[in-house]
């Protein structure tokens, strides 16, 4: 009798998880389809000049937080003073950094120490001191405060930026040269925009010269090499999908633009997160839905910023456990856009995708293992067609994968060698059988140590940007 | 059940590998399209010159006219008269008039991308259409009031080059009676790019204002002020009408930071006075008041440099020291007892370097 009802479970998990993977076969699918379709559209309008072109855009303030980047601040300051735009600001928070980047910075831009009111608009750490100077016409203003976290870093930038557009970013990231212009573009086009995200990009690999890439090429080490095929099926297929109906729940904290007065109405970003992207994008939809305010939030392919991914598979891992972290932290601070209908789109398909297919993914693959054992050990395991399905769904994934990648070559007008083309097919494969592998182990262990680890900011190894 | 999720999954496969294979065409026909381009530009090339004596032909016109209406002889036809040295292009481009007003027969029923493209290369060959009103003058004007962006602002661009106050009246005036959400910045910065009479412009948008929507009286009021028109009476009038809008009354506080007019320092005051009603009206006051120093001004200012708003006590320490020289900043440093002005006036100070 045990043995029966035991079969029949297993029976059901089996229709579960082929549900399940439909379900998220047919959500790769549409947004792989959308994102080509897209990302076509897009340069054809370019070619087209469906443009808005113009010398002046809106004013906007950079923010650049820097905990211990003495690697790569300097040059990372130095690349935005290559924006081919007219009116911006540059902000760099260090948020008490033990290394010499507080230092570093003064000397290299020759900043002198200023004693500047500002308006404390959202309360954060001490401010120790702040100093100002200017570059190509480009004004540097550098905080320096006491350490209190990325988001209390771009709290601090907030309260003294001077325009109504922030841009916020990571002090390892560059940006492209008309990236800029191209996140801010939609504001003009749109009245109703309050938020861009850009598209990220790893520049591991790749020489930057005065905000352009004069060289790309695929990254010798496979773990990067996996990555960059991840962020292409991530940044160029689900966004732009989600982006077709305002359902984005997330703006990469290394590349988002944001009106500053709906970021002080929500009181700037929360600093009880590690996750503080995702939860400023979500606040920021349910303040607006909660106050019928008439509102988007885009995504913006065109707009190009390069950031270094980890290259040693600790860092690697460390970087998972903390957006894992930040997504477990932000989805339970919102559960209230589950199922609820008064969100529309944004409960039953963003917020859907990135609680099954996100959140609890790690949890169901380790339940659907344990299902296969158990059903092998019963003897009801169909093995042909689990091993066709299987091999099915992989190269239904390594298909997606180079899909993406070969629209975003399509859409940069990069240029790849023979080997890279072959190495790209080859990477798609390995990236599905080990790199999801070890993203599903970081990400369960992620609970281990969670009440000691839930606030921490673990620093990642950079090396000097390629510039 | 494990049939259905099979099929569906073999039917994703096929999918995919049909995107992917378009994917990579794409990467080689770019390359292909480059070099055809290049074909069609030669081919192009050697029909004007073989046509060279009879342009003004029936026939030449028909066949130029059937090899225009295809988008890639187009894109071709615009890169060779960019090549061209500017007097050239003028003769030849005018020579086709009569071209251009039967093949826009044909654009204006292609979808709105392509138009872009035709109004774009209009815009940048403004002789075209400029001389007298036509049915490319009407098709421009038409076409400000379409949902695609990109063709209004080509659309807008084109009657600016054209340097016709009626044409830009009349477009204006469609958009207002429309309500097309078109951003003021643009519309400022395009009309900036006017290359007519800005002076006969303005009178023009002056007499229109009141007709005008919100949006359409921000940008016309900026433009007012980069270019320093003289209308303080009638913006006076707006700024005074608490019935105007929040956003209209703003940009006219900052046309008069930029153009003096004695009556408004009274009314500047006022906001001042009023700043806790409306803090946003006393911080712009604050500023526009740099440009109506005297005694006076300076007594109100230092009031406000104690104001409870960051805004309104920042733009009143800008203004003082705007326009006063360093004694006397460092009196007035001397007479304040609060903090937080201090430390504004002296933050103002540094910034423009009047320390001593």
């Amino acid at each position: 009798m045990a043995l029966e009802i035991t079969k029949l479970i297993l029976k059901y998990v089996s229709y579960f998880f082929i549900v399940y993977m439909l379900f998220y076969s047919t959500f790769l699918f549409f947004s792989a389809i959308m994102g080509s379709i897209r990302l076509f559209k897009n340069r054809y309008k370019d070619i087209m000049h469906n443009k808005i072109k113009h010398d002046y855009y809106v004013p906007v303030s950079i923010l650049v937080p820097a905990y211990n980047e003495e690697k790569v601040i300097i040059s990372s300051i130095k690349s935005l003073l290559y924006l081919d735009y007219k009116l911006y600001e540059i902000i760099v928070i260090n948020d008490g950094s033990s290394d010499s980047t507080l230092e570093k910075v003064i000397k290299e831009f020759n900043l002198t120490k200023i004693d500047k009111p500002y308006k404390r608009q959202i309360k954060t750490q001490k401010v120790r001191g702040i100093y100002e100077g200017t570059c190509k016409n480009v004004t540097i203003t550098l905080i320096d405060k006491e350490n209190g976290g990325k988001s209390d870093s771009l709290n601090a930038g907030i309260n003294l930026s001077r325009y109504p557009y922030f841009l916020a970013m990571d002090a390892d990231s560059i940006l492209q040269k008309d990236s800029l212009e191209q996140l801010v573009r939609p504001i003009l086009e749109e009245e109703n925009i309050i938020a861009c995200g850009g598209f990220i990009r790893l520049s591991n690999a790749v020489t930057i010269e005065k905000g352009e890439v004069t060289h790309y090429a695929l990254p010798k080490n496979a773990l990067v090499c996996m990555q960059v095929i991840e962020y292409d099926r991530s940044f160029l297929a689900s966004r732009i999908l989600l982006d077709e109906y305002n359902g984005n729940l997330i703006i990469s904290g290394a590349f988002g633009l944001f009106q500053k007065e709906i970021v002080l109405s929500i009181g700037g970003y929360d600093k009880n997160t590690v996750g503080e992207d995702f939860e400023l994008v979500s606040k920021l939809h349910v303040f607006c839905q909660k106050n019928g305010i008439d509102y988007r939030i885009r995504y913006i392919p065109e707009a190009i910023c390069w950031t270094q991914a980890p290259s040693t598979l600790k860092d690697l891992i460390k970087q998972r456990k903390r957006w894992y972290t930040g997504l477990v932290q932000c989805m339970y601070k919102y559960k209230e856009m589950f199922f609820n209908y008064h969100y529309g789109f944004l409960s039953f398909i963003s917020f859907f995708y990135y609680l099954f297919f996100e959140l609890l993914a790690p949890f169901i693959e380790i339940f659907g293992l344990i299902s296969t054992i158990l059903a092998l050990y019963f003897g009801i395991l169909n093995v042909p067609f689990m091993i066709l399905f299987y091999l099915l769904y992989t190269a239904f994934g390594c298909i997606m994968s180079l899909t993406t990648f070969f629209s975003r070559i399509h859409l940069a007008n990069n240029k790849l060698s023979f080997w890279d083309i072959c190495k790209a097919g080859l990477v798609c494969l390995f990236e599905i059988v080990i790199l999801r592998t070890i993203l599903m182990v970081a990400r369960l262990t992620t609970f281990f140590g969670y009440k000691k680890k839930r606030m921490r900011w673990d620093k990642i190894n950079r090396t000097e940007l390629n510039l | 059940m494990n049939r259905i999720a099979e099929n569906i999954l073999y039917l994703y496969l096929i999918v995919f590998l049909s995107v992917l294979g378009f994917d990579i065409a794409c990467i080689f026909v770019r390359k292909w399209n480059e070099k055809h381009l290049e074909n069609l530009k030669n081919n192009l090339l050697r029909f004007l010159s073989q046509n060279k004596k009879n342009i003004r032909s029936l026939k030449f016109q028909k066949q130029f006219i059937k090899k225009l209406k295809k988008m890639n002889y187009f894109i071709a036809f615009t890169n060779i008269v960019e090549n061209m040295d500017k007097q050239e292009k003028e003769v030849f481009l005018r020579s086709l008039k009569y071209t251009f007003l039967k093949i826009l027969k044909h654009y204006q029923n292609e979808e709105s991308i392509r138009q872009t493209y035709f109004v774009h290369f209009l815009a940048e060959n403004s002789f075209i259409y400029k001389d007298n009103k036509n049915a490319l003058i009407n098709y421009l004007i038409k076409c400000t009031t379409t949902t695609s962006i990109y063709l209004r602002e080509n659309a807008l661009h084109a009657l600016y080059q054209s340097g016709r106050v009626e044409y830009i009246k009349e477009a204006f005036s469609k958009m207002n009676y429309l309500n097309i959400a078109h951003h003021h910045k643009l519309l400022t910065d395009g009309l900036l790019k006017f290359k007519g009479n800005s002076k006969e412009l303005a009178n023009c948008l002056l007499l229109e204002l009141k007709d005008y929507n919100e949006n359409y009286q921000i940008a016309c009021i900026n433009y007012f002020s980069y270019k320093k028109i003289e209308c303080q009476e009638i913006l006076f009038q707006y700024l005074t009408n608490k019935k105007e809008k929040k956003e209209v009354r703003l940009a006219c506080l900052r046309y008069f930071k930029n153009i003096y007019y004695q009556p408004v320092e009274k009314v500047l005051y006022d906001f001042l006075e009023d700043e806790k009603q409306n803090w946003e009206y006393a911080a712009i006051a604050a500023s526009t008041l740099s440009n109506y120093q005297n005694k006076e001004t300076v007594k109100r200012l230092i009031t406000s440099l104690k104001s409870y708003n960051w805004y309104v006590r920042n733009n009143a320490a800008m203004s003082i020291t705007n326009a006063n020289d360093i004694e006397i900043l460092q009196t007035i440093l001397q007479k304040i007892d609060d903090q937080y002005a201090k430390d504004a006036l002296l933050y103002q100070m540094r910034l423009q370097r009047k320390l001593g």
